[in-house]
């Protein structure tokens, strides 16, 4: 029984497991959330082996469990997902001591400024731009989601001038001023 | 075309992948509106965010919840699963850990991978064997090879479809053979692209490098891109594979780009070869840069056997069949002499773990036979020229060299053979004997004074001798180019150059010279050193080549135009002081031509 299960997975899920690593890792930018989701899409994958056989395409099956999953984790769990690289532990002894061009310290603040940007995002648009980013169709999208093309259109539209706008703002922007206490006079 | 169409047509399909009339007209939307342009850039932007390589140790973990699932309930094996968890958790940050430090393992994981069968491959069926390729001799008479180690490759082919179905069914035949040749590779196993893999290679035949570049009068052109996975690669390496990769604003690599770097790869090696594909093409490796070729099937054959032996690690087998080629006389001249050019950076060459043990007996005997055997005095030129390093890192058995120059029948070919000496054996006794020998004898007074600067004297002989050809104004400007060959140090050339009468008479002589592709390397070679002339006119002499550069896309010396141009911008990158110099790189990095665009930022960067 054991081998059966485990040849239908590999049969089925395990061709797909760099996909969805890189899915995962796309909605969350962070590897332990990543590994967790794909873990959490890994567990409804065994307890739905028989069902997951039936289907034409098992990666949209498995697509549609992780976003899923994503979604469902990030209600009940609004921590916060990002970590930068120099909050790691020990990034800092891993930092190189000589400079780095100047080129790839700009490439990777560009990169790092839109991980931010991103993960402000709501989920329903990080996966449809996580999705999209990994090459997939609005028309597939539709199909792994279940939702309607002319509404993903809709949102992708929104996710992409949400997206620019937090690009366009500084990253730690001082408070508005109608946000400060005002004084007690 | 408006925006909704355009998003429509984006929402479905990657740009690069449209029709060549659709995606014109895409980008010709994309060029004039600017939010459309943002979209885009947005969403190659996010599919370029790196993401690290999946650890096998993450892999193995998530397979082995297949077993534990059946024990019980679901939320009894949720307890197992989080024990496995936390370990792949642990496996997959300290991978991480060591991504972003960029540690080196000490060997290439992808055999802990299950090596799929070669059948599982997504290829063509193989195609009938073209004529052009050589009979290979049999497994059975090769070297005896220890254990060998095996390497995982992914092989995608990017495909376009093309109306002519005779030049459809070559590129197709080009596909399979790529596929084959790299089978054929003892130490490789050709995974299928969603499996890990050590390297993956993308070969795209009859695509565009530019869109500017796909003209069927112009010929079709076939890419190579080699990704090493970034687990087994330095820091260094790494760094410079991202880098590489990121050429803003050029469809073709930004669109690779999204499948390059995302997924633990960085690009390793890269290769473009322009072939033509009409009734009467004939090889000639003497039009200039790149090579032209006739067969999109032995051009498939060539950018394989490239990646095996340049790319990928070392490839004994091919390396014993291309010595054998070498010295095959039922093989083409034109695959023999590519044998040689490829022998030789596999010899010399450090690329990834290659040996660069230097030439060996075998080699050198076997180009120097090619050489008595080759007719032709161009053909001779051109395979002297191969055995050149440029002076660097050269190692092997000098004596053979020694005694083939001389009997050099052609006092072109000869002036080359004593060049090569020259730079790659500067210090070396012997060939100082010899060159001191031949000072003497010679019958050409090139090849006199050629010798007599290689033996390490007569400095000032030979600058008298170089400076009264360049200044005579009767003769050709390419008899005036020839005694600059003689010249083979960047020291003895500035002390030259130092004269400003010879550096204006170098205006009459290099920008005429631009369309003479059998004086490519020539004047190549003097454009690159004038980078490092002080004297005034050399930016005039610069600007001037320049000029002459700017050949319509359409002529045959196009290329060569954009190989000299790049020299030239590279030499002028060095002349950043005068305004001059400043405005035509400026000019040069937003021309209308993307190949001059990147001349000028390659100029720009080396500097």
């Amino acid at each position: 029984m054991a081998d059966s299960a485990s040849e239908r997975f590999d049969a089925l899920v395990t061709p797909h497991l760099p996909l969805l690593h890189r899915v995962a890792w796309r909605l969350v930018r962070n590897s332990p959330d990543a590994h967790d989701l794909v873990q959490d899409t890994c567990i409804a994958a065994c307890e739905n082996l028989a069902t997951l056989a039936t289907v034409d395409r098992p990666e949209r099956w498995l697509l549609r469990v992780l976003q899923n999953r994503f979604i469902n984790v990030n209600k009940r769990r609004r921590r916060a997902p990002f970590v930068p690289l120099d909050e790691e532990p020990g990034a800092a002894q891993l930092a190189s001591t000589e400079p780095g061009p100047e080129e790839l310290q700009q490439q990777r603040d560009a990169e790092r400024a839109l991980e931010h940007a991103f993960l402000q995002l709501e989920d329903t648009q990080r996966t449809l731009l996580a999705l999209r980013a990994e090459g997939y169709s609005l028309t597939e999208i539709a199909t792994i989601t279940g939702v309607g093309k002319e509404v993903l259109r809709a949102r992708l539209h929104r996710a992409r001038n949400r997206l620019a706008r937090h690009l366009e703002q500084p990253r730690e922007a001082p408070p508005r001023a109608d946000s400060l206490p005002r004084s007690a006079s | 075309m408006n925006c909704q169409e355009l998003g429509r047509i984006l929402d479905e399909q990657e740009l690069l992948w449209l029709p060549a009339a659709q995606r014109g007209a895409a980008e010709a939307h994309l060029a004039g509106c600017p939010d459309c342009a943002r979209d885009h850039q947005l969403d190659l932007r996010l599919a370029a965010l790196p993401i690290p390589p999946l650890v096998p140790q993450s892999l193995a973990g998530w397979r082995a919840l297949a077993n534990s699932t059946v024990i019980g309930r679901s939320g009894q094996a949720r307890k197992r699963f989080i024990v496995i968890g936390v370990v792949t958790a642990f496996a997959a940050a300290a991978a991480m850990l060591g991504w972003r430090g960029n540690r080196v393992p000490e060997q290439p994981v992808a055999e802990l991978q299950p090596v799929p069968e070669a059948t599982s491959a997504p290829v063509a069926p193989p195609p009938e064997p073209p004529a052009v390729v050589a009979s290979q001799p049999a497994v059975a008479s090769q070297p005896a090879a220890p254990a060998i180690h095996k390497y995982t490759v992914q092989v995608r082919l990017l495909t376009w479809t093309i109306d002519e179905a005779e030049l459809q069914a070559a590129i197709d035949q080009s596909y399979a053979h790529f596929i084959d040749v790299l089978r054929a590779g003892p130490q490789l196993v050709i995974v299928p692209p969603e499996q890990p893999a050590d390297f993956r290679v993308t070969y795209a035949a009859a695509g565009p490098t530019r869109p500017d570049r796909i003209r069927p009068d112009r010929g079709w052109v076939n890419s190579i891109v080699v990704e090493a996975a970034e687990r087994n690669l330095s820091p260094e390496q790494v760094a410079a594979g991202r880098q590489t990769a990121i050429v803003a604003g050029e469809p073709w690599v930004t669109s690779l780009n999204r499948t390059l770097n995302v997924d633990g790869f960085a690009k390793v090696f890269w290769r473009e070869s322009t072939l033509r594909f009409e009734p009467g093409c004939t090889p000639d490796i003497f039009t200039g840069q790149p090579e032209t070729v006739c067969s999109f099937v032995a051009d498939a054959q060539r950018l394989a056997e490239t990646v095996r032996l340049l790319a990928l690690p070392a490839d004994a087998v091919l390396e014993h069949q291309l010595q054998q080629r070498v010295g095959d006389g039922t093989v083409p001249w034109q695959q023999r002499y590519s044998s040689i050019q490829l022998l030789k950076h596999v010899l010399l060459d450090k690329p990834l773990n290659k040996r660069g043990a230097g030439l060996d007996q075998n080699f050198l005997r076997g180009a120097l036979d090619l050489i008595a055997a080759t007719p032709d005095a161009r053909e001779r030129t051109e395979l002297w020229r191969a055995l050149n390093n440029g002076g660097l890192d050269r190692k092997g058995p000098v004596q053979l060299l020694i005694d083939a120059v001389p009997r050099e029948p052609d006092e072109h070919a000869r002036l080359d053979a004593v060049n090569m000496l020259a730079t790659d054996f500067p210090d070396d006794p012997q060939v100082r004997a010899a060159m001191r020998e031949m000072a003497v004898t010679d019958t050409s007074d090139l090849v006199r004074n050629a010798a007599r600067q290689a033996a390490g004297g007569g400095d000032a002989e030979v600058r008298e001798f170089v400076v009264a050809i360049v200044k005579n104004s009767s003769l050709s400007p390419a008899q005036r180019l020839q005694p600059l060959a003689v010249i083979n140090s960047l020291e003895q050339f500035q002390y030259t150059m130092e004269n400003e009468d010879v550096v204006r008479a170098l205006l009459d002589i290099l920008p005429a010279l631009v369309s003479d592709t059998s004086k490519t390397p020539s004047v190549m070679k003097a454009v690159g050193w004038l980078g490092y002339v002080r004297t005034p006119s050399v930016v005039d002499v610069l600007l001037a080549v320049l000029r002459a550069t700017d050949i319509g896309s359409t002529d045959p010396t196009y290329w060569t135009g954009i190989v000299i141009k790049s020299a030239a911008l590279g030499a002028l990158a060095r002349h950043r002081d005068d305004p001059r110099a400043e405005a035509e790189l400026q000019a040069a990095s937003s021309d209308a031509d993307p190949a001059v665009r990147q001349a000028a930022a390659t100029a720009l960067q080396v500097q």
